[in-house]
């Protein structure tokens, strides 16, 4: 009854059924996301359209709530690397569902977008308010021409995990990272950059 | 750009990257040739520049996407020239520009592109046409207001006066040294500003520092009505959305009632209450309340009930009147403040010239009211607590109640904009009597006036304030409704179904007589009873309730449309689930079709609905149908959302599953490698998840009887399940199991018996002796005894079982079945003939009972049957028994049969 309103009723309660069959699905990504939809939730409900949201913070969150690392203790680095990778698909769905959901909400084509900001995309002039749908578009279309960069960009732009953490989570070299997340973010750019010059033209 | 060409680039780049200066050039003009495009593009992404590698390595690297933000900034919207990007807000974003004619520099206020929607639209114009009448020195006037056309899209934006050099009023103060009178006269000019506002019935609603800025030559401008809304009747209702987002942003500045949130409470003496925030601090450079690095409950708690510090705590020069004053602004209740800012500005004039102020210091009344509203607070407080514990989430009921009302407030205002008058009326009507009786009979109901029992929990307070509801709308039926549709709604949230039922049938009626068919709010109020009737198992119910939904989609959105195949999705399932097959079948594929041909390319929907088609046929047993649309539903959904997409691997692992279930091995294993490769890219080698399917794939080969392939994914399984989630943790146990299957299969019986041992002896530590997985392990110790043909021992394992069984109440009987057929099986082996027929007719009554007559595990147990009495030669029986076995069947009743054949049971299960 919350943040999908009530015709989400009827979808909450197919994906229920349908999702029944989790014989052979794993316990840590419906954990994950649901966890992160309740807190992003929460953010979106609180804030008016176009609101900013940080999804890096929203995942440390989530992650101190179902983690709860004891201090210091080295055996959670690989755990850790792990709910991030899972946290950072799962972050990514939680904010296209809900501009989705934004989407479907409205009747008549309204076009409503959700836009988020990226501490990642910050720019020094004013916050960059980044639309969900179009960077899922571009991350999309970034996995069919370089999986790994586009797996890159998840992680950093929806985990924030840093460049060596990043390196450590996909098990290759911090400078192979740091050239492929410079790549990506300069295709990105142009990708996002395309749009709206297409669009505004 | 290909993949391919991408991947040029991307080694061109990398080998360059390890090069520089004129070896990087060389090497440049060698790799690009004569393609100058490549060569553009290889070049501007090295050419990033240097600081921007090194912010890279920090954790939160704000690196900027320079190229969007620039480019999209205008150079140009209607007559003005844009300079560059003063701020952003939620609604838009503001520019310095140059306009033509008249020449001046001017604050552009442009609607954010994407949210120049209709709706949008109108609110934006609604809110510049409010401006517009506003004309004083001190708020920065709205020069024009216009529409900027871009293609087919519409980006509205307001001109307004451009404040150079201008200061927040606190800061000016500080920096210029400003006496307290002086201060005092500056903050007058703002009064007088809020004042103008607040005649044209404006309440500005956001008023900080940050909002209120004095120009190099002490003219005060107010800034920023961007949330100001009138207050004349017809506009009566504010968005409360905006008040729950500035609960984080702007918290100091607000008074309690707009701190709680209530709409119906904010006016002009909201405005007063922060003007006395903003005195205080430009007075002694602190705020009133010290909210920062509070939980927004906690700030917003103390802004309602503790006192605010005094003026002369900071400054003891500040005692006395002024303090007073500003006491007064800051009094809690409204009708306790200056009622206008003109008599707040009168009492500061007082002040000044050294009359006698209005303002009275606060009396004993008013410490025993602030001692009042404390202890109401306490039981709000430990409200929130309670509801925090039940629904195990952060955000406090009394939160989620206001942000209902918010709910009912925005489409109140929502209808405000898009129907009459005197429509928007009720609704707005509607949304203050929620509103009025969420405060006053359901948050009232835990105040310890009204009960002794500071422990209430929220379903108490709930009951409490259901039974006010009845008799006391008798003329406002939708009101009525709105509050029972609020009510059901959070006992469905607490999973207290039962009583949320009563309301949610209630509200039903009241809309059904009381709206037109089509009605928004007819549909969301049987959709609410709809899902409550499901859940709680009133199948007839809420087929009724589904069917209406079905048919309201069919004339609203029309028959041929993704929504109405939801519709008809969701009517099939419970169709199915309440018998009813014949009727669902038709609908569901229907559905399915009309989904096809309507859905989007990205419709996820889609997935589901074809998901739940494959799963209706399997409950069905058409395993051929079922297996296709399964396969059909992967097959979408890699191609909707992408092969490593979690929708996508869920999908795979249900078609395998399936696969499995139904003695597929084959078909399991294609699919089980091609998911397991997805995860290992995805998430990695030791992701649980990608673990799930490492030790579902050699479960398959296993069962298939490709021992070589299966030994090194389950050892690995086994490994990686120990070392990533501990020895202990249920996957990782299942996976020694299925190790110990894997030796005993191979015949490596010890290796086999210590694995099994040391699961049993986990299982039991951790799960208790009667826990269904710990009674598997024994079954698997039993079944490696009956492979080392040792059945005295496996016959007292099977007779464990079937006493844990029994014991554990297990609601599964074909487990009691399974573990009476294995103790068959074993007596017979020890031809204790009488004892294993009393067992074998056990096992065969549990299972036809349960599965069917036909079912494959009826079937072993009548060939068990079989089988004895031919050995015992009981000819009489043996015909009676043999009709029982269907003919295209020869079932021999053999241990190995039943093994697999609860095995993959089991595997399937978890």
């Amino acid at each position: 009854m919350d943040e999908n309103g009530r015709q989400g009723d009827v979808t909450v309660l197919l994906r229920r059924i349908g999702t029944a069959d989790s014989r052979a699905a794993d316990e840590l990504m419906p954990l994950v996301y649901a966890e992160l939809r309740s807190l992003a939730g929460r953010l979106f409900r609180s804030q008016d359209v176009g609101h900013t949201l940080d999804p890096t913070a929203v995942v440390h969150e989530a992650y101190l709530k179902l983690v709860r690392p004891p201090a210091g203790d080295a055996d959670q680095w690989s755990d850790r690397l792990h709910f991030f990778r899972v946290a950072a698909t799962a972050m990514r769905q939680v904010l296209i569902n809900h501009a989705r959901d934004k989407q479907a909400a409205k009747r008549g084509g309204d076009l409503v977008r959700q836009y988020v900001t990226f501490s990642e995309l910050a720019t020094p002039s004013h916050d960059s308010m980044i639309d969900v749908l179009a960077l899922h578009d571009a991350l999309e279309e970034l996995a069919r021409l370089d999986a790994r960069q586009a797996q890159i960009a998840e992680l950093r732009f929806f985990a924030g995990l840093t460049v060596d953490e990043v390196a450590s989570a996909l098990n290759v070299a911090p400078r192979t990272v740091q050239l492929d997340w410079k790549m990506a973010k300069h295709w990105l750019a142009e990708r996002l950059s395309d749009g709206l010059m297409e669009s505004s033209a | 750009m290909t993949p391919e060409r991408y991947q040029q680039m991307k080694q061109i780049v990398m080998a360059a990257s390890e090069r520089s200066g004129a070896a990087r050039l060389a090497y440049l003009a060698d790799a690009c040739g004569d393609d100058a495009e490549l060569r553009v593009q290889v070049e501007r992404i090295l050419g990033d520049s240097a600081a921007e590698t090194a912010l890279l390595q920090s954790p939160v690297a704000a690196v900027a996407f320079d190229a969007a933000g620039d480019s999209s900034m205008p150079r140009r919207i209607g007559d003005y020239e844009i300079l560059r990007v003063i701020g952003g807000g939620g609604m838009g974003i503001v520019y310095e520009a140059m306009q033509k004619n008249p020449q001046r520099a001017v604050a552009l206020k442009v609607m954010r592109e994407g949210l120049a929607s209709e709706s949008a639209r109108r609110r934006f114009e609604y809110e510049s046409a409010i401006l517009a009448r506003l004309r004083h020195p001190g708020i920065a006037q709205v020069y024009e207001t216009g529409v900027h056309r871009v293609d087919d899209r519409e980006m509205p934006y307001f001109a307004m006066e451009y404040v150079a050099n201008a200061k927040p009023i606190t800061r000016y103060a500080e920096d210029n040294h400003l006496s307290t009178p002086a201060r005092v006269e500056l903050f007058l000019k703002v009064c007088d500003a809020i004042q103008h506002g607040h005649q044209h019935g404006i309440i500005h609603r956001d008023l900080k520092p940050g909002n209120v800025l004095v120009d190099s030559d002490g003219h005060v401008k107010v800034i920023d009505f961007g949330v100001a809304r009138a207050t004349h009747a017809d506009l009566s209702v504010t968005t409360l959305r905006t008040e729950i987002g500035q609960l984080i942003g702007t918290l100091q500045y607000m008074s309690p009632e707009q701190v709680e949130a209530d709409p119906s409470a904010i006016d002009t003496r909201s405005d007063v209450y922060a003007l006395g925030v903003l005195l205080h601090e430009l007075m002694s450079g602190e705020l009133p309340y010290h909210v920062r690095n509070l939980t927004i409950i906690e700030a917003a708690r103390r802004i309602r009930e503790s006192q605010p510090t005094r003026l002369g705590a900071h400054n003891r020069r500040l005692r006395g009147d002024l303090e007073t004053i500003v006491l007064k602004a800051l009094e809690k209740e409204p009708h306790r403040r200056y009622q206008s800012t003109d008599e707040f500005r009168r009492d500061l004039q007082n002040y000044l010239t050294g009359h006698p102020i209005s303002a009275r210091p606060p009396s004993v009344i008013y410490q025993l009211r602030v001692f009042a509203r404390r202890n109401r607070g306490f039981a709000a407080a430990s409200l929130c607590a309670i509801v925090a514990l039940i629904a195990g989430g952060v955000l406090s009921t009394v939160l989620y109640l206001r942000a209902e009302s918010a709910r009912q407030a925005e489409r109140a205002q929502r209808e405000i904009a898009e129907a009459s008058t005197v429509e928007a009326q009720r609704q707005a009507r509607i949304a203050t009597a929620v509103n009025a009786f969420l405060n006053d009979d359901l948050l009232a109901a835990v105040s310890p006036q009204n009960t002794s029992d500071p422990n209430i929990t929220l379903r108490a307070a709930l009951d409490a304030a259901a039974a006010h509801i009845d008799g006391k709308f008798p003329d406002e039926p939708l009101v009525e409704a709105a509050i029972r549709t609020t009510l059901g709604a959070t006992y469905t949230q607490l999973g207290e179904l039962t009583a949320a039922l009563p309301h949610l049938q209630r509200a039903v009626e009241l809309r059904d007589a009381n709206l037109p068919p089509n009605d928004i709010g007819v549909r969301e109020a049987v959709t609410s009873l709809a899902a409550v009737e499901y859940h709680m198992g009133n199948y007839d119910e809420a087929e009724r309730l589904f069917r209406r939904l079905y048919e309201f989609s069919r004339r609203v959105n029309g028959e041929n449309t993704m929504e109405t195949a939801t519709a008809m999705n969701s009517l099939a399932f419970v169709l199915q689930r309440a018998g009813k097959q014949a009727e669902a079948i038709p609908l569901m594929e229907r559905g399915v079709e009309i989904g096809k041909a309507s859905a989007r390319d990205d419709d996820l929907d889609l997935v589901q609905m074809v998901g739940n088609l494959g799963q209706l046929y399997a409950v069905l047993d058409r395993y051929d149908d079922a297996a296709a649309l399964y396969k059909e539903a992967y097959a979408l959904s890699q191609k909707m959302a992408g092969p490593l997409h979690p929708l996508t691997l869920t999908c795979g692992n249900n078609l395998a599953s399936f696969y499995n279930l139904i003695g597929q091995a084959d078909q399991a294993i294609g699919i089980l490698q091609e998911v397991l490769k997805a995860q290992q890219q995805v998430l990695g080698d030791d992701h649980p998840q990608t673990l799930v399917t490492l030790n579902n794939l050699g479960f398959a080969y296993m069962q298939q009887g490709n021992l070589a392939e299966a030994e090194p994914l389950l050892e690995t399984a086994l490994e990686a399940r120990t070392r990533v989630l501990g020895e202990k943790h249920p996957h990782a146990m299942l996976s020694m199991c299925n190790l110990g299957t894997l030796r005993r299969m191979q015949g490596r019986f010890d290796e086999a018996e210590q694995l099994h041992r040391t699961a049993l002896k986990l299982h039991t530590e951790v799960l208790g002796e009667d826990h269904p997985d710990t009674i598997f392990c024994l079954r698997d110790i039993a079944r490696l005894y009956d492979d080392k043909g040792d059945f005295a021992a496996s016959e007292e394992l099977y007779q464990e079982m079937v006493k844990r069984w029994e014991r554990s109440h297990t609601e599964d009987v074909l487990n009691i079945a399974g573990a009476y057929l294995g103790w068959g099986q074993c007596l017979t082996k020890l031809e204790r003939f009488d004892d294993a027929e009393a067992k074998l007719l056990k096992a065969y009554d549990l299972f036809a009972g349960t599965a069917g007559p036909d079912d494959r595990r009826t079937q072993v147990a009548v060939g068990d049957i079989v089988a004895l009495y031919r050995a015992t030669a009981q000819s009489d029986k043996l015909a009676e028994w043999r009709t029982k076995l269907k003919a295209d069947e020869e079932v021999s009743g053999t241990a190995g049969m039943t093994t697999n054949g609860t095995a993959l049971t089991q595997a399937a299960s978890k």
